[in-house]
């Protein structure tokens, strides 16, 4: 009997071994073999290129995310390339990049000077797409971006609802006075226009930088101390200016801001931004890769496209925590 | 199972599984390498185009202020190098998580390469507009350069992705491997114990088994195996060895007894037969003068007497017709009835055809002679003797029946307990010494026929005894 044991034991323990042995070489095969196992490249699916403008900013990652999704619908393959930081040389020679690597389409946004560099695109039969800023006597094909003359309608009326009638010295600092920025702008002056308790007692520009940002709020405050208004117009601005109050220790300056990034929810949840217009990136990107699927099928689209802008303030928070 | 068979199943098998691992360890190893090396070759193949690249530029360069041939040549030569490398990687394919980039790549290079074919074709004494492809050529090669880290970098992304796993798994194959080992030796040196006992257990018992037949020793029997053993016919002849030695031993026994009490026999025999022509003389010569006297009853009665003797001298161990002995004991109770006149009667009831079995000599006489001691010596008339003979092809019975004084169930057991023989003190006891003879004939009709014989006895105190031999129907000549 115990010899059955301990033969039955000893084979037992064989076969598992076994079975494990020979499973952990099937698995370093099946891995190996995936690894060697490469897609051939198919020539044959569109190739589109997106340029951020900043490679890793929330923006541009939500309008990349997007973009892909969308893309990945229609088979299409998309690259995602930009500068590290905010750098309008580096995006131009990626820019160049692109072309030379001869996509079906580019992504880009439409900066100034860039209108020659569309031009030879066009030429080698690459579509351009601007998105967030546009330029529209380029020759690319569609725009698809914010409405920022929403958006600074948007913005002034928030400030109306949120400031009463009380007067207003405003400071306002801009990511930068590029088309789509400018035309922000444009439109909340314009908007406030009517309202001349409302004052813009300083304009500045942030470079899209947080610490920029905090910066010019110190300087502001140094030089303007009436002011007791904040509005930041691009994305890290309205945080950069709450780091800039913070270290002014003028933490009771109501700030507006743009966009919902990094820890905006919770600064308007605390009340120290009041409101913000927060853009939709993701549609952005979405719509770019839907207008220039069908522009590539030979369809109607639509040359520009408004993505409508929101208003993000604490009661909108409650009502939707609710 | 049998030695033979287990051996062929196992060894094989061992062999297999060793085999096996050896295999798939060498193999899996061998992939991974493998993997490795193709990693290192593409990486191998980015960096060659870049330099290639780089080169043909500088040689471009070269051509344009030396003009010489050999840069011509050299270019000439990297472009086809450009080709093939770029070839090679396409062959490769895209990393899993760059396809894009990949493809971006490689139109980077095409593009270079649609730029380079300027080189060898423009002609040189447009200075400006080759230098213009020259910066062109510089800007794409910078671009290259750059996209071409890009490459390795996600190459090494995706390889690094499987190669934590594969490395894990090499681990855990190893571990099982290991584990594999150690119990393939176990089972082996388990197995080689098994099998060895298997065919040392048995031949220690068969030895045992052996020496104690050697010893004289017959009932022992040998272990049993299971049928399908190579042991078991061993075991089984064993056992049918001592069967056969213990039979042979028992016949030769037999026989031995057999001779023994002929040669008794024959002795007593030979106690009367002293100097028989002698006898058989006197008794002529006695019939004669009776003959002579006008004694008739006396001469006949001598001459039955010299028969008796005649027959009564003949070899004990050869077998005789029934008819002779019918004929004796006739000449037996002729002289008895010369004692017992009237008082004794003897008839006969006989199947002739039955006459011919042969029975051994001095069958019929003893019984009569214990009949006439025994049964009616004290009876004082009308005493009758019966013999019948009758039986059928197979036997023949011998009935002698008596009306005397019969036998009680000890002296009956006696004499039917012949198988046995009488121990020295029992043959002394005198109520018994006649008995002798009656019962050498039962033992003799029992060494002789064995079973086919049978003995009855059936007795009545003061009524009678009859006494039934049974003998198989042996003809003389037959």
């Amino acid at each position: 009997m115990t010899r059955r044991i301990i033969s039955i034991v000893l084979s037992v323990a064989v076969l598992a071994s076994l079975f494990f042995f020979i499973t952990s070489a099937i698995k370093i095969n099946s891995a190996v073999s995936e690894l060697n196992n490469r897609l051939t490249s198919t020539e044959a699916t569109k190739r589109i290129i997106l340029i951020a403008q900043e490679l890793d900013t929330p923006y541009w990652q939500l309008l990349k995310q997007g973009a892909l999704e969308q893309a990945e619908a229609y088979g299409y393959l998309l690259q995602y390339i930009g500068p590290q930081r905010h750098d309008l040389e580096e995006q131009k020679r990626l820019l160049e990049k692109a072309i030379a690597a001869k996509p079906d389409a580019i992504i880009t946004q439409g900066l100034d000077g860039h209108e020659a560099l569309f031009e030879l695109a066009q030429e080698r039969g690459i579509s351009i797409i601007t998105v967030d800023t546009d330029i529209a006597s380029s020759s690319r094909i569609a725009y698809v971006g914010t409405d920022n003359r929403l958006a600074g309608k948007q913005l002034a009326e928030l400030m109306m609802s949120k400031l009463n009638q009380e007067s207003a010295q405003v400071g306002v600092i801009i990511g930068s006075f590029a088309h789509n920025q400018s035309e922000r702008l444009t439109a909340l002056q314009h908007a406030l226009a009517e309202f001349p308790h409302i004052e813009l007692v300083d304009i500045r520009t942030s470079n899209i930088s947080r610490l920029k940002a905090a910066k010019m709020t110190v300087d502001m405050m140094d030089e303007y101390p009436h002011i007791n208004v904040f509005v930041g117009l691009s994305g890290l601005d309205a945080i950069g200016i709450i780091d800039g109050l913070d270290a002014a220790d003028k933490q009771h300056i109501p700030v507006f801001g743009f966009d919902n990034l990094l820890n905006t929810e919770e600064l308007i949840h605390e009340g120290r931004i009041v409101g913000s217009i927060v853009q939709q990136p993701k549609t952005i990107g979405q719509q770019a890769i839907y207008e220039l699927h069908l522009y590539l099928e030979g369809e109607r689209y639509a040359e520009q496209t408004y993505i409508p802008t929101m208003v993000l303030t604490a009661e909108q928070q409650n009502g939707e925590n609710r | 199972m049998k030695i033979r068979n287990l051996l062929f199943i196992v060894i094989p098998l061992l062999f297999l599984v060793n085999g096996s691992i050896s295999f798939l360890l060498f193999s899996s190893s061998n992939q991974v390498n493998e993997s490795y090396a193709q990693l290192q070759e593409r990486l191998l193949v980015y960096e060659r185009l870049n330099e290639y690249i780089h080169n043909n530029i500088q040689l471009a360069d070269q051509w344009l202020t030396t003009q010489s041939e050999d840069s011509y040549i050299a270019m000439q030569e990297g472009s086809v190098q450009i080709n093939n490398q770029l070839q090679r990687l396409m062959d490769y394919g895209p990393p899993i998580n760059g396809m894009v980039d990949a493809l971006s790549y490689q139109a980077l290079i095409e593009s270079y390469q649609a730029l380079e074919v300027h080189f060898t074709t423009s002609s040189i004494s447009d200075t400006l507009l080759y230098s213009s492809y020259l910066d062109e050529a510089e800007r794409l090669s910078s671009y290259i350069t750059e996209d071409s880290y890009r490459m390795i970098g996600l190459e090494l992304d995706a390889y690094e992705q499987r190669s934590e796993q594969i490395l894990q798994e090499v681990h855990h194959m190893r571990i099982s491997g290991m584990m594999l080992l150690i119990g393939v030796t176990a089972l082996c040196l388990w197995l080689a114990y098994t099998i060895s006992t298997s065919i040392s257990t048995p031949i220690r018992e068969l030895v045992q088994t052996a020496e104690g037949i050697a010893r004289g020793n017959l009932d022992q029997p040998a272990a049993q195996y299971a049928r399908q053993s190579d042991f078991y016919r061993l075991g089984t002849a064993f056992n049918d060895m001592q069967l056969q030695l213990k039979q042979y031993i028992a016949a030769e026994k037999e026989t031995l007894e057999k001779d023994k009490l002929l040669k008794e026999m024959e002795l007593e025999v030979l106690k009367s037969q002293i100097n028989p022509h002698f006898l058989f003389n006197s008794l002529n010569v006695m019939s004669k003068l009776a003959l002579i006297e006008g004694a008739e009853r006396t001469s006949d009665l001598t001459v039955a007497m010299a028969n008796l003797l005649r027959y009564n001298l003949r070899q004990l161990d050869t077998p005789v017709p029934l008819r002779d002995e019918v004929k004796h004991a006739n000449d037996y109770f002729y002289i008895q009835q010369a004692r017992y006149r009237d008082r004794v009667q003897f008839q006969t009831d006989i199947d002739e055809d039955q006459l011919d079995t042969t029975v051994p000599v001095l069958t019929l006489q003893p019984l009569l002679e214990n009949i006439f001691v025994h049964g009616i010596e004290q009876l004082e008339r009308g005493a009758i003797i019966m013999l019948r003979i009758h039986g059928n092809d197979e036997f023949t019975w011998i009935v002698i029946e008596d009306n005397g004084i019969g036998m009680d169930e000890h002296t009956k057991a006696q004499l039917l307990n012949y198988e046995k023989r009488p121990s020295a003190s029992a043959v002394r006891t005198p109520h018994q010494s006649t008995g002798l003879g009656t019962r050498n004939v039962f033992r003799r009709l029992q060494l002789l026929y064995g079973e086919q014989h049978e003995v009855r006895i059936d007795s009545r105190i003061g009524e009678g005894t009859s006494i039934t031999l049974r003998v198989p129907r042996h003809k003389e000549d037959s």
